[in-house]
């Protein structure tokens, strides 16, 4: 027959590999890590502050339902269903690369519910497999205890024999090249933040169990976004200034604490302005002459933090505190800065700045100094607005000139568009952005 | 058994011949034309039909009998009935035995429109057909749509045939496989390939606007068909035409700008900026200029666009024997755009030849070869843009002076190329060879029975190249790229078609046709991209650092078997039944074909009325037939690709990274369960005529397309966000009349009125079970194009401001400024509620005079670039800033109940919120309405025929305008504008769209 044979594309195969599987899902886990998540996280939290266009809407509060659906789709189409399609599909003889997967899916999962709450989960990312393409969205309690399980589950796999691997992971990964020792210590910091984050409904038993996951954490390395140097490799954080130039500055608030502390990360954190200084731009203040984000994010081709064994001291050290050992406390605390500072400026804090910022002890240690410090640590990561959310450290002046009308600093998105145009049945629909989510309700 | 006929064919007028006059065998596709002296010789056979046609004449039809010397005279008179027109698959067929309406347009109207794309010169000369021309760049693409969308993410435009053969009409944009976004949004404004033809070669154009005339074409016809039918030869002294045009463009309008405030940012207290770094600020809202020491004010927009030239030459030389004919041609085109540095060239050469090889065998052939290149102008969203950093630059700035010591770009915000720099820097050319042609035979198996064959190719190769000259804010590392597109398609098309004809019992006439057809459709995209230069001004790409290539493949193929059954009875009724059935390689493994029927019938009523001077003709008409398409290639299948991350504000992290390729499955779902998108249209008309001059034709039409094939979005939490799916319905219904009256008809003065006017109303009916609203294409996150349940196609889709229960505007009452609504929604229809072309001709003489006046009532356009300049403090009414405003609207109290607001905001907060898209305004606030009311042209021709021994037999000399009046109240370009062009199905957008133009031309056509 003259049409017979000609369904199938000659441009896009049908199966893939493990290897290709993985370095998409990764580069998708970077897009959510260090995109517009990441700007609206570190714009809310005046880390940095949006002075023009789409950046200042975020800036002013203006986050509609809308706007954001590249960022969720980026989520479960580029991190989530290739995980559900790799552990399904190549999982059985790639039990490695199932493993790894299963980790990067709890990183998405994490952040889509600590941005919007309920959002679906067991069911999600499955269109292929199970042909649902109408998720049902799990409550993030549930999503909690699925993100241990899938983490737990990772951790047994890495933990055995080799089991089987047809294929074996190197530079296919951009993070750790492989190395799946490495892997394992991120799942357990990764179980460490998720448990801590409950502290608001159960302080101590959320700080025992943090410590738990933390005591098989080491200082193995850092889960890294790791670029190259040409445009398809750049960082995000570099591209964004180059294509969308003075549209994100560094944030008034986190300029000034730093300056105030003389944190010598400062200059690694915002570019010097014209006259030499430094300078933040405030809430709604459309400043296009204030720093820009320094090159420890913003470097061309500059590793950007996803999951550190700082943030982990930091964790530790508010867990500690919360069970009462103040000592141990802010013996972390201490460790967790001078490491934060190190990391950023390549030597070590001087005496001066330990004597005044790293000399935590027992008496003196508080939440407050755990969490501030552990904002500037974090800075430009979305852990940061949720640490914020649930410590209320740094106290933070909203926005006045929002638009909301509302004097209060957003405390999540609005449920993205598609989901309640497309998956109505099970969508629920919140459109108040000041609205807690489950763990910042407790 | 046939003999030969000859005659002779003059004017009732004054005796004299006519030459030119098509003469058919009816129902068939065989005729030839009279010759200088209006002479013919044609085969045919006692029980035929003779139908003599020519443009401004009544035709005629002679039952051959028993004769073999036939002489006609044509009368002038109105065009509108008894034509021959040329209908699906090239078969000939009188108008009144149509059961559907088609019209017809003739090479006048094409040539005097003054437009090189053959597409853009049908606008406002059809009831019922939309023509959407995207700028005034040179190439630049145009849409056409026939009674409204059909479908929602497919093409919707009609196929383009020539001489019987399908034309490929793509419009191609240059991007990589992996590019993350809708191509279309950025980029040039590129060329529909329909640009190829040479509307000098038409000699009539004929719209087939539903699935009962387009049905033989199947599902590429189901949007309709536009049959091109390209001049030929005659037999008689070789005659030698040439003519010149010379044509004068200018911008036609432009959003209206401040002249008074210099570049300065936002704040309560004007500060002046100079300008010229990363840093500055790209807002108006500084000082007068006049009160600050060492600025002036630049006219940089009038100076910016420039009078552009336009040139054509065209060459065509006729002639022929009693065997054998030939026209050639030969054409060139040389065009400037308003946009410095954009050009066309374009020659066609192009030959057709018929030859009667023996009394059996007749074969004819036409071929064209064609060179179109050009170079383009980047359009809408584009830091390195033309009307982007144009429209935004602040009047305190000298944008002419372009570059800086070291030749970089030298602009008020070096965040954008200044657009001097980049349109010399930026180049994007284009180049096109392209061959098309078909070979026609027919062989007469019996006087009443042939075969006829008609194969034809149509290859093209595109070749495009893109430049980001080192520096350029196009490339996020500064270091230039150059990219590289070859388009390839070949195209190869054959039908067999069986005729036969036959007359029983002297009242009883039956036309058949039965046969098949075999299309195949090929294409190969090959991309290559080169980043990081290392010399700067060299573009080869072995100056790159970097390379990236990718490249696709394509092949279509469909097959089918037709019928076409005539009965004519009387020559008063007429009924016609239509079916093909069409297997189709882009169904897959599911079902592949599919059949199409259609009936249609008309009636002449006034065969039954008593002679009278009223009605002097009269028809009512009906048909119903069912259309369909199917989908596009390779979608059955869940395919993996080789993504991009991006997140709408960079152009994100790609493979290969880092050494490593990566794949994951492609956001589309496979669907391996389509079935053929179904249409099916019922259509009623009446034609009449009145006192011999007034013609009138009425259609009623609709059409129900369901089964719609579509991108179904799905939930992104699927992990997936669509699947091509079979899902929705729609229904387009309309009225479309055509009149004309020969107003006075006096010895040396004529005053014929024609009226063409379309009302279509289009509604989506249904959507996937449970969906209420589809996206039709990615668009900006602001704003999109959606089809809604209950709403029509397309609808603009955003912002709202927020409203209470009586739908007033809820103003924030601390701000003074409204606030935006939770839920995102309709802004309205981009398509038109009606519209409407009426063309007045007079001739005197031998002078003539014509104007088209041209109107569309309705239709919304985004205008993005006025919401834009009122943000930035750029636009003419942003200049009453030194007072305060109260936005209209109420503002609710705390007893529940609204008051109107009385709060005050700053000039700046309701320009840029209000009036503009910064941060807190809905994007409502900027779609306008884009009715108009133009000018399409005007023209002003003078023929004088010289006596028959000079060796100059005439001399034509025209004067034609476009465009010249324009009557709007859309504040931004023309808003026939469109910021997607052709390629897309996106309607209604304009942000930073280049701007249109008008026209003034002046021709000369010599006959030796």
């Amino acid at each position: 027959k003259f049409t017979e044979g000609y369904g199938d594309s000659p441009n896009n195969p049908t199966i893939a590999t493990p290897p290709l599987i993985l370095s998409s899902a990764e580069l998708g886990l970077y897009a959510s890590y260090t995109g517009t998540l990441a700007r609206i996280s570190a714009i809310l939290t005046q880390q940095a502050g949006g002075v023009q266009a789409q950046m200042l809407e975020i800036d002013q509060y203006q986050l509609l339902n809308t706007a954001y659906t590249n960022d969720w789709n980026n989520l479960y189409n580029n991190v989530v269903q290739p995980a559900n399609d790799l552990i399904q599909n190549y999982g059985a003889t790639n039990q490695q690369y199932a493993a790894v997967m299963k980790i990067m899916k709890v990183m998405a999962l994490g952040v889509a519910t600590d941005i919007w709450g309920d959002v679906p989960a067991s069911e999600a990312g499955l269109g292929n497999i199970t042909g649902n393409q109408t998720p049902k969205f799990d409550s993030q309690e549930s999503i909690y205890a699925y993100l241990q399980t899938l983490l737990s589950e990772a951790i047994t796999t890495l933990d055995a024999a080799d089991g089987t691997n047809n294929y074996t992971i190197g530079s296919d990964d951009f993070i750790f090249n492989g190395d799946l020792k490495k892997w394992k210590n991120t799942a357990y910091m990764l179980k460490a933040r998720f448990a801590n984050r409950l502290s608001k409904g159960d302080a101590t038993g959320s700080a025992t169990t943090t410590l738990g996951f933390l005591a098989n954490v080491t200082n193995a390395g850092d889960a890294m976004a790791n670029y190259g140097t040409v445009t398809a490799e750049m960082n995000q954080w570099n591209a964004f200034n180059a294509d969308r130039k003075n549209y994100i500055k560094a944030g008034k608030f986190l300029v000034d604490l730093m300056q105030t502390d003389a944190d010598p990360r400062l200059p690694y954190y915002a570019t010097a302005t014209t006259g030499g200084t430094y300078v933040g731009a405030a809430p709604s203040s459309e400043n296009i002459a204030a720093s820009n984000i320094g090159s420890y994010i913003a470097g061309a081709g500059a590793p950007i933090p996803l999951v550190t064994y700082t943030e982990a001291l930091f964790t530790k050290a508010d867990a500690n505190l919360r069970l009462g050992k103040t000592s141990e406390a802010a013996a972390n605390y201490n460790e967790a800065v001078i490491r934060a500072v190190t990391q950023v400026t390549g030597s070590a804090p001087s005496a001066t700045y330990i004597a005044a910022h790293a000399s935590a002890t027992a008496a003196t240690i508080t939440q407050e100094m755990i969490a501030t410090q552990k904002y500037i640590a974090l800075f430009t990561q979305i852990e940061a607005w949720a640490e914020w959310r649930r410590t209320g450290y740094p106290v933070l002046t909203p926005n006045p000139n929002n638009v909301t009308g509302t004097s209060a600093i957003p405390r999540r998105l609005p449920t993205e568009n598609n989901e309640l145009l497309y998956n109505k049945a099970n969508a629920i629909n919140v459109t108040d952005i000041f609205a807690k989510v489950w763990w910042d309700a407790l | 058994q046939t003999r030969t006929i000859t005659g002779k064919v003059t004017d009732t007028k004054d005796g004299s011949p006519l030459p030119g006059v098509s003469v058919i065998v009816k129902g068939t596709t065989k005729g030839t034309v009279t010759g200088a002296d209006g002479s013919y010789a044609i085969e045919a056979a006692a029980k035929d039909a003779l139908l003599f046609s020519f443009i401004g004449y009544v035709n005629q039809e002679k039952a051959v009998g028993g004769a073999t010397n036939i002489s006609v005279a044509l009368g002038t008179d109105n065009k509108q009935l008894n034509e021959v027109v040329v209908t699906a698959l090239g078969v000939s067929k009188e108008k009144k035995s149509l059961g559907y309406s088609v019209q017809k347009i003739g090479s006048d109207e094409l040539i005097n429109s003054n437009e090189h794309n053959v597409i853009q010169a049908l606008a406002s000369k059809a009831a019922g057909v939309q023509v959407i021309g995207s700028g005034g760049t040179p190439g630049a693409s145009t849409k056409i749509i026939i009674r409204g969308n059909s479908t929602f993410n497919l093409d919707n435009q009609p196929l383009i045939v020539i001489d019987g053969v399908p034309m490929d009409n793509s419009t191609n944009s240059t991007a990589a496989r992996n590019y993350p976004y809708n191509s279309n949004l950025q980029g040039v404004n590129n060329s529909n390939r329909a640009l190829d033809i040479n509307p000098d070669d038409i000699a009539s154009v004929t719209v087939l606007k539903g699935p009962a005339a387009a049905a033989l074409y199947g599902a590429n016809a189901a949007s309709g068909a536009i049959i091109y039918t390209t001049k030929r030869g005659r037999s008689g002294a070789t005659r030698v035409t040439y003519s010149f045009n010379a044509g004068f463009d200018k911008v036609s309008k432009l959003p209206e700008e401040q002249k008074i405030y210099s570049q300065g940012p936002v704040g309560a207290t004007p500060v002046y900026d100079p300008g010229g770094t990363g840093n500055s600020s790209p807002y108006s809202w500084g000082p007068a200029v006049s009160s600050v020491s060492g600025a002036k004010i630049y006219n940089n927009t009038d100076e910016f666009f420039k009078t552009a030239t336009n040139f054509t030459h065209d060459l065509s030389v006729i002639g022929g024997n009693e065997n054998t004919s030939f026209r050639l041609s030969l054409n060139r085109v040389d065009q400037n755009g308003i946009v410095p540095t954009t050009d066309l060239q374009r020659t066609t050469f192009r030959i057709n030849a018929d030859s009667k090889i023996s009394e059996r065998l007749t074969m004819g052939v036409s071929a064209s070869y064609v060179l179109t290149e050009g170079t383009k102008a980047q359009n809408g969203s584009n830091t390195t843009g033309v009307m982007l950093p144009l429209m935004r630059a602040p009047i305190s700035w000298n944008l002419a002076d372009y570059k800086n010591a070291d030749g970089s770009s030298k602009n008020y915000y070096n965040a954008y190329d200044n657009p001097y720099w980049s349109l010399y820097n930026n180049p994007y050319k284009d180049k096109t060879d392209r061959f098309y042609g078909n070979v026609n035979t027919t062989f007469k198996i019996l006087d009443w029975l042939s075969l006829t064959n008609r194969t034809g190719v149509d290859m093209y190769t595109q070749f495009s190249k893109q430049i980001f000259a080192i520096g350029s804010n196009a490339v996020s590392d500064y270091l230039g790229q150059i990219e590289e597109n070859t388009f390839t398609s070949r195209d190869l098309y054959s039908d067999l078609i069986l005729s036969g004809h036959k007359t029983f019992a002297d009242k009883l006439d039956v036309t058949a046709n039965l046969g098949g057809n075999i299309f195949q459709q090929q294409g190969q995209n090959d991309y290559a991209k080169g980043t990081q230069l290392s010399i700067p001004n060299y573009y080869n790409l072995n100056n790159a650092s970097t390379l990236y290539a990718d490249n696709s493949t394509t092949i279509k193929r469909t097959s089918a078997l037709y019928y076409d059954l005539e009965f004519g009875y009387r020559n008063q009724f007429f009924l016609t039944t239509t079916g093909r059935n069409e297997w189709s390689s882009t169904f897959g493994q599911s079902k592949n074909n599919f059949f199409y029927p259609s009936v249609s019938g008309s009636w002449v009523f006034s065969e039954i009325v008593p002679a009278n001077n009223v009605i002097t003709y009269g028809k009512v008409r009906a048909a119903i037939a069912a259309g369909g398409k199917s989908p596009s290639v390779y979608s059955t299948n869940t395919v993996y690709t080789t993504p991009s991350f991006a997140d709408g504000f960079t152009d994100g992290n790609s493979f290969p990274f880092k050494g490593q390729n990566g794949m994951s499955l492609s956001n589309t779902l496979g669907n391996k369960g389509l079935k053929p998108e179904r249409s099916v249209e019922k259509e009623l008309g009446l034609d009449f005529k009145l006192f011999s001059r007034v013609n009138v034709e009425l259609t009623y039409y609709n059409k129900t397309s369901s089964d719609i094939l579509v991108y179904r979005p799905i939930a992104g939490s699927s992990g997936f966000q669509y699947i091509l799916d079979n899902a929705g319905k729609m229904q387009n219904k309309g009225i479309e009349v055509l009149a004309s009256a020969d107003v006075l008809k006096l010895k040396d003065f004529t005053w014929n009125v024609q009226v063409n006017f379309a009302r279509n109303k289009n509604t989506v009916l249904a959507l996937a079970e449970g969906v209420t609203e589809n996206s039709v294409e990615s668009a900006f996150a602001s704003i999109g194009s959606y089809a809604i349940v209950g709403q029509p196609y397309g609808a603009l889709y955003g912002s709202k401001w927020a409203r209470n229960d009586a739908g007033q505007v809820v103003i924030n009452a601390t701000t003074g400024l409204p606030t935006i609504a939770a839920a995102s929604g309709n802004l309205g229809n981009p398509f038109p509620d009606w519209t409407g072309g009426a063309r007045t001709t007079f001739t005197y003489k031998n002078f003539t005079l014509s104007a088209l006046l041209d109107v569309r009532h309705g239709g919304k356009i985004w205008n993005g670039t006025y919401a834009r300049m009122n943000n930035l403090g750029r636009t003419k009414e942003s200049a009453d800033r030194e007072r305060t405003y109260v936005v209209p609207g109420v503002v609710l109290g705390a007893d529940g109940k609204y008051t109107e607001n009385t709060k005050t905001v700053t000039a700046q907060q309701y320009y840029r919120i209000y009036k503009g898209d910064a941060a807190g305004s809905a994007v409502e606030n900027s779609v306008e309405n884009g009715s108009w009311v133009r000018l399409r042209e005007l023209n002003l021709g003078y023929k004088y025929s010289f006596a028959k021994s000079s060796p100059v037999k005439s001399v034509e000399l025209s004067l034609t305008g476009r465009n010249l009046w324009l009557h709007t109240k859309y504040k931004g370009v023309d808003p026939e504008t469109s910021l997607t062009g052709a390629g897309s199905n996106l309607t209604g957008f304009d942000y930073f769209n280049n701007p249109g133009t008008k026209t003034y031309a002046v021709g000369v056509r010599v006959g030796f």
